[in-house]
C-alpha cells in the first residue's frame, strides 16, 4: 500500500534521488574496481569485471527507475508531454480542431443537464417508476386526459388487485390568510392513500392519520418546503394554525425539498375526504387519480386490469359510465411527456454535430499525420512498436480532445443564461438544470470518446506508413486525400441533415407566429381571484362582486375593457358538455362544445371579433331570457351555413331548459396556435344557476374563481395592475389576486418549446454546417497540396488556369454532391421523427429539401474557392525543380 | 564466477538487506553487497545491481531509510539504515524463515 503510494507520487518526477543513484552506482563501480585491481586486473579490466559483478550499469538504473515508479503512467505521461509538445507545434490546426470540439461538447453538455433533469434525474418519489396517472377518457370523443368522478375513483380503488395505493387529488386554488399578505395558493386535497402513495414522508413533522381522511376531521395541512421557508422563513411550524378560505387548518407537516404533488405549483396538501354520497357520484368530473402499482406487476398489467374494471363499471352503471373508459400514464410521462420528442429530435441533433465535429478533426488529423510521417518513421526506425506509436497518437487525440472539452463546458456556462431563457419560469424539473458534477462526468466521457473516435482512423493510417515508404515517397496522401474527401462527404450529409431540420422547424414558428390566435393579446393582463365559498357561497353575492369589481375596473384610467372568464386561452384549463340544439332531445350520441363562463365585458377586453348578433350585457341576468353565444366552428359543426342568431340551444342536465343564441364570435386559439379550434360556446356567469343541473357544485366553484382580463388603451397592461389589486382590496379586504400575466407573455410560453426547438436546431445546424464547409476547404486546400506536381505538369504541358480551377472544383463537388444526397436522403428517412414537431409544413416538404441542397451546393463550390485560385498560381517551374 | 554458485531464492533478498543492516547499523549498497557475499562464503551469486531496486523497495514500504552520508574513503555515499517498522519486518520474516525452512528440510530429510 505505502509501495504504491510512493511509487505513484514519485510519477513523472525526475528528481534530485535520479541524479544522485548515478553517483551511487558510480560508486558502487569504482569500489569494485578498486577491489579487482587489488587483486591484480589492469585498471579497464577491472572496470569491466566490476560492471559485469554489478550486472550492468544501464539495467540497474532501469531496474531501479521501474521500482521508483509505475511504468505504465510514467509511459503515458511522457505521452501527454510529448503530444502537448506536437500540439504546441501546429497551433493553427489545434486551435480549429479544440474549437470545433468545445462547440460540439458544449452542445452536448448542454443538452444533458436538460436531459438529465427532465429524463434521468429520479422523480420525488419512492420508487417513482411504479407510479402511474389516471384519467378518464370520454370514448366518443376520443378525448382521454378528462378528470375523475369520485365514485369511479372509489371503485377502482376498492376493486384493483394490482394496485397498492391510490389517492385522488382535487387541486383548488384558495386564499392563505391570517399571517400576512393574504395571497392565493394552490391546494391539494389528497384522499386517504396520499402517503403511501407517494412514499415520501415529510421532512419535518407527519403525515395525515388515517382518521383525518374522516368528514369533519380534515382540518389538517402539510406545507411544501418552498412556502415553509419563503412564508415562514424555515421557523418551527409544526402545530401552527394556517387560514384557508377562511377556514382554520393545523400544519402537521413539511414536505422534502424538491418535492411536488402532483404539479409543482401545489404548496398545500389537505385530506379530501370521500363520502357515501361520493361513492355514488360518477357524473361530476373533477379530480385527478394517482396511483401505485404493486411489486411485481408490470404497469401494462395494471393498467389492463384497470381497463377491465371500467368496463365492469361500464355494464354496471350504463347511465353514467357507457361512454367512459380510462387511461393510465406512467409519472414520468404524465409530467414532461411533451417534452420527450422534442428532446429526443435535440439529443439526435447535438450528436450528429458531435459527428460532424468528430469526423472533420479526424480530417486534419489524418494529413497532418501524414505530415509527420517521416518523424514517426525515424521513430519506428529507433524501436518504437507499432502499438506504441498508435498509442502516443491517440494519446495526442485524448489530450486535443480535453482541451476541446474543457472549453466546451466553459462555453456551455457561459451560454446556461440563455439556455435557461428558451424555457418558460414555471418549466418543470425537481432537480435543477446545472452543470453538476453528473454532467462534467458526461463531458469527459464524451471527450474521451471523441478522442477515440476521430484518432484511431488516422493514428492507423499514420503507423501503417512503411519507414521506406516514409522515407522515400512525397505523395502517399493521395491515399488520404480521397479518406479525407469521404470524411467531408460524411460531414456534409449529417450538416445537411441537420440543416433541413432547423428550416422546417424555423417554418414550424413562423407559423405558429402569424396563426390567427382569434383574441389580441397586445394590452391584455390577466390575473385570477378565488371567492372562498364560506362568504360567496350564495350566486347572488358572486354576481355582486364581479359586477361591481368590473365596473369600477372600467372606470380605472386607460382601461379600455375589463372582463372575466373561468378558462383563459392558453391557461390549459378547459371545460366540455355535449348540447343539443333547435328542440332536438338530448341524446347519448349528442356532440360535444367546449364552454367557457363569462362575464360581459370580456369578448371587449380579448378583442374576439364578433361574427353576427351580440355580445352579452349586464342585461343577461337569472331574471331575463337564457342567452349564449357561439364560434365559428360550433356553428359550422351545429347549423352548417344557417345563421343560427336566434337559434336554441341547451347544455344537457335535467332540466332542459334553452337558451337563445345571441350572437356568433370568432374562433380562438384557446390550445395554443399549433392546435385547431374547438367548437366552444359562451354562456353569461350570471345566468349558471338557472341552467344548472348536474354537476351544479362544480359550475358554482368555477364561476367563484373567475380570470380577471383587463385590456388597456396603449402601453403596458401591467400598469394597471395595481389600481385593481386595490379595487378587489376595497371590496373585500382578504381578497388577494394572483398569477398575473400580460397576454403576450402567455402567447409567447405558450411557443417556447417550438421555439427552443428551433432555436437549438438551427445553432446546431450552422455550427455542423460551417464545420462542414471547414472541412471542404481543408479536403480542397490539402487536395492540392498533394497533387501539386501533377497540376504543374498541366500547367507546364498548357493547361489554361481556369480548367485547372475548374478541375479543383470539380473534384470538390463531386463529394458534395453526393454528402447532400445522402443527406437528403437521410433527413427524408429520419422525417418521422421532426414530425410530431412540425406544424403548417411536413417532413418532406420539397422547397426546403432543394432549397437547403442548393444552398449547401453553392457554399461548398464558395469553400473551395481560395484552394482552386493557389491550384492556378502554382509555378511550374519551382514545382518540377524541386525535388521535393 | 562460478556456476557452482546457489542463485538468491526469489524474495529472500529483501530478508538477507534487512539482517545486515540490523547487524551493521547504517551501509552504503556496496558495503551490503560485500558484506553479503563476505558472510555467504562467496557461495551466493548476488547480482549486485539488483540490491538497489531493493532498498528503494524497501524504502518505498518503509522499512529502511536512507541520507547521504560519507564512506570511509571520503568518497559521498547513501547510507541505509533499518527503521523500527523494518526492525518488525525483519523479526517476523526471520521466524517465518525459520519456520518455512525447518518444514523444507523435514520433508527433504524424510524423503531422502
Amino acid at each position: 500500500m505505502r509501495e504504491w503510494v510512493m511509487r505513484l507520487l514519485s510519477v513523472g518526477r525526475r528528481g534530485r534521488r535520479d541524479a544522485e543513484l548515478d553517483e551511487e552506482i558510480r560508486f558502487h563501480v569504482d569500489e569494485l574496481a578498486h577491489a579487482f585491481e587489488a587483486r591484480g586486473l589492469a585498471p579497464a579490466a577491472a572496470r569491466a569485471a566490476a560492471e559485469r559483478e554489478l550486472g550492468g550499469v544501464e539495467h540497474t538504473r532501469q531496474a531501479w527507475r521501474d521500482q521508483r515508479t509505475w511504468l505504465p503512467l510514467e509511459e503515458l505521461l511522457q505521452d501527454a508531454r510529448y503530444a502537448l509538445r506536437v500540439l504546441r507545434r501546429s497551433p493553427a490546426v489545434t486551435a480549429s480542431a479544440a474549437l470545433m470540439l468545445a462547440v460540439a461538447v458544449a452542445g452536448t453538455t448542454a443538452l444533458f443537464t436538460v436531459v438529465d433533469a427532465v429524463l434521468l434525474a429520479p422523480l420525488p418519489y419512492a420508487h417513482a417508476d411504479r407510479l402511474v396517472v389516471l384519467y378518464e377518457e370520454y370514448l366518443t370523443l376520443h378525448a382521454p386526459g378528462v378528470s375523475v368522478t369520485p365514485g369511479n375513483f372509489l371503485a377502482w380503488q376498492s376493486r384493483a388487485r394490482s394496485i397498492a395505493a391510490m389517492t385522488a387529488i382535487d387541486l383548488r386554488q384558495q386564499n392563505l390568510t391570517a399571517d400576512g399578505d393574504p395571497v392565493q395558493v394552490n391546494v391539494g386535497a389528497v384522499s386517504r392513500g396520499f402517503a403511501a402513495t407517494v412514499g415520501v414522508p415529510p421532512n419535518v413533522g407527519r403525515t395525515f392519520a388515517d382518521e383525518e381522511f374522516e368528514p369533519g376531521r380534515e382540518r389538517v395541512a402539510i406545507i411544501s418546503h418552498a412556502l415553509w421557508t419563503t412564508r415562514y422563513g424555515g421557523a418551527p411550524v409544526d402545530g401552527r394554525t394556517i387560514v384557508l378560505d377562511d377556514r382554520p387548518y393545523t400544519i402537521v407537516g413539511v414536505m422534502p425539498p424538491g418535492f411536488l404533488f402532483p404539479t409543482a405549483e401545489v404548496a398545500i396538501w389537505v385530506p379530501l375526504p370521500l363520502t357515501a354520497a361520493d361513492r355514488e357520484n360518477r357524473t361530476g368530473h373533477g379530480l385527478r387519480a394517482v396511483a401505485r402499482v404493486r411489486d411485481g406487476v408490470t404497469i401494462a398489467a395494471a393498467a389492463a386490469e384497470l381497463h377491465d374494471i371500467a368496463a365492469q363499471l361500464r355494464r354496471e352503471f350504463p347511465d353514467s359510465n357507457r361512454e367512459w373508459d380510462l387511461t393510465v400514464t406512467p409519472a414520468r410521462e404524465a409530467l414532461v411527456g411533451n417534452t420527450t420528442p422534442v428532446l429526443a429530435v435535440m439529443i439526435g441533433a447535438v450528436a450528429l454535430l458531435l459527428v460532424v465535429a468528430c469526423a472533420n478533426v479526424a480530417g486534419l488529423l489524418l494529413t497532418r499525420g501524414l505530415a509527420r510521417s517521416r518523424e514517426l518513421a525515424v521513430r519506428a526506425a529507433l524501436g518504437a512498436g507499432r502499438l506504441r506509436i498508435v498509442r502516443q497518437l491517440l494519446t495526442e487525440s485524448v489530450i486535443l480532445a480535453g482541451v476541446g472539452a474543457a472549453a466546451g463546458v466553459l462555453l456551455a456556462w457561459i451560454a446556461q443564461p440563455s439556455l435557461a431563457a428558451l424555457r418558460p419560469a414555471g418549466f418543470l424539473t425537481w432537480k435543477p438544470v446545472a452543470i453538476d458534477a453528473r454532467a462534467l462526468l458526461f463531458a469527459a466521457g464524451v471527450a474521451v470518446s471523441c478522442g477515440a473516435l476521430f484518432g484511431t482512423l488516422p493514428a492507423i493510417v499514420a503507423s501503417r506508413t512503411s519507414i521506406a515508404a516514409a522515407a522515400t515517397a512525397r505523395s502517399s496522401g493521395r491515399g488520404a486525400a480521397r479518406l479525407r474527401t469521404t470524411l467531408v462527404a460524411v460531414e456534409i450529409a449529417l450538416a445537411v441533415v441537420l440543416v433541413i431540420g432547423a428550416a422546417l422547424l424555423a417554418q414550424t414558428l413562423r407559423h405558429l407566429t402569424v396563426v390567427d390566435p382569434g383574441f389580441h393579446p397586445e394590452g391584455v393582463v390577466s390575473m385570477t381571484v378565488s371567492l372562498p365559498a364560506t362568504r360567496y357561497g350564495a350566486d347572488a353575492t358572486v354576481d355582486v362582486f364581479y359586477r361591481t369589481l368590473l365596473a369600477r375596473l372600467r372606470s380605472l384610467p386607460r382601461v379600455r375593457a375589463a372582463g372575466a372568464v373561468q378558462a383563459l386561452p392558453l391557461s390549459g384549463n378547459t371545460s366540455v358538455r355535449p348540447y343539443s340544439i333547435d328542440g332536438a332531445p338530448m341524446t347519448r350520441a349528442s356532440p360535444v362544445a367546449h364552454y367557457r363562463i363569462v362575464t360581459p365585458g370580456y369578448l371587449e377586453a380579448m378583442r374576439i371579433p364578433l361574427r353576427a348578433g351580440r355580445a352579452f350585457t349586464d342585461e343577461d341576468t337569472a331574471d331575463h331570457p337564457l342567452v349564449a353565444i357561439v364560434n365559428e366552428t360550433l356553428r359550422r359543426q351545429a347549423w352548417g351555413t344557417r345563421n343560427p342568431v336566434g337559434a336554441r340551444i341547451t347544455f344537457g342536465g335535467s332540466t332542459g331548459r334553452w337558451a337563445e343564441v345571441v350572437g356568433v364570435v370568432a374562433d380562438v386559439r384557446h390550445f395554443g396556435p399549433a392546435a385547431p379550434p374547438a367548437p366552444e360556446m359562451y354562456w353569461p356567469a350570471a345566468q349558471l344557476d338557472t341552467l344548472t343541473t348536474g354537476g351544479a357544485d362544480t359550475l358554482r366553484r368555477m364561476r367563484r374563481g373567475l380570470t380577471i382580463v383587463v385590456s388597456v388603451t396603449d402601453g403596458d397592461p401591467l400598469v394597471v395592475v395595481s389600481g385593481v389589486r386595490a379595487a378587489v382590496r376595497d371590496l373585500d379586504p382578504s381578497q388577494p389576486i394572483a398569477n398575473v400575466r400580460t397576454l403576450t407573455s402567455l402567447m409567447s410560453e405558450s411557443l417556447w418549446l417550438s421555439r427552443a426547438a428551433a432555436w437549438l436546431l438551427t445553432i446546431f445546424g450552422a455550427a455542423a454546417l460551417a464545420f462542414a464547409l471547414l472541412g471542404v476547404f481543408g479536403a480542397a486546400s490539402y487536395a492540392v497540396a498533394a497533387r501539386r506536381r501533377e497540376l504543374a505538369v498541366r500547367l507546364a504541358l498548357g493547361a489554361a488556369p481556369g480548367a485547372i480551377a475548374r478541375l479543383v472544383v470539380r473534384h470538390a463537388l463531386a463529394g458534395a454532391i453526393a454528402g447532400v444526397a445522402i443527406g437528403v436522403a437521410l433527413a427524408l428517412s429520419l422525417g418521422r421523427a421532426v414530425s410530431a414537431l412540425l406544424v403548417g409544413v411536413t417532413a418532406g416538404d420539397a422547397p426546403t429539401l432543394v432549397g437547403v441542397s442548393a444552398a449547401v451546393v453553392i457554399a461548398t463550390a464558395a469553400a473551395t474557392w481560395i484552394p482552386a485560385r493557389r491550384a492556378t498560381r502554382i509555378d511550374p517551374n519551382t514545382t518540377l525543380r524541386n525535388a521535393d | 564466477m562460478g556456476g557452482e554458485k546457489a542463485d538468491i531464492l526469489r524474495g529472500t533478498l529483501d530478508l538477507l538487506v534487512l539482517k545486515t543492516l540490523d547487524v551493521l547499523g547504517p551501509m552504503h549498497g556496496y558495503g551490503i553487497a560485500q558484506r553479503i557475499q563476505q558472510v555467504s562464503g562467496d557461495l551466493l551469486s548476488l547480482n549486485q545491481g539488483t540490491l538497489y531496486p531493493a532498498l528503494l523497495r524497501l524504502e518505498q514500504r518503509g522499512w529502511v531509510q536512507s541520507r547521504l552520508g560519507t564512506s570511509d574513503n571520503n568518497r559521498r555515499a547513501r547510507f541505509y539504515a533499518l527503521t523500527p517498522a523494518g526492525r518488525r519486518q525483519l523479526r517476523q520474516e526471520t521466524s517465518d524463515w525459520v519456520k518455512v525452512s525447518g518444514v523444507i528440510n523435514r520433508i527433504l530429510r524424510a524423503t531422502d
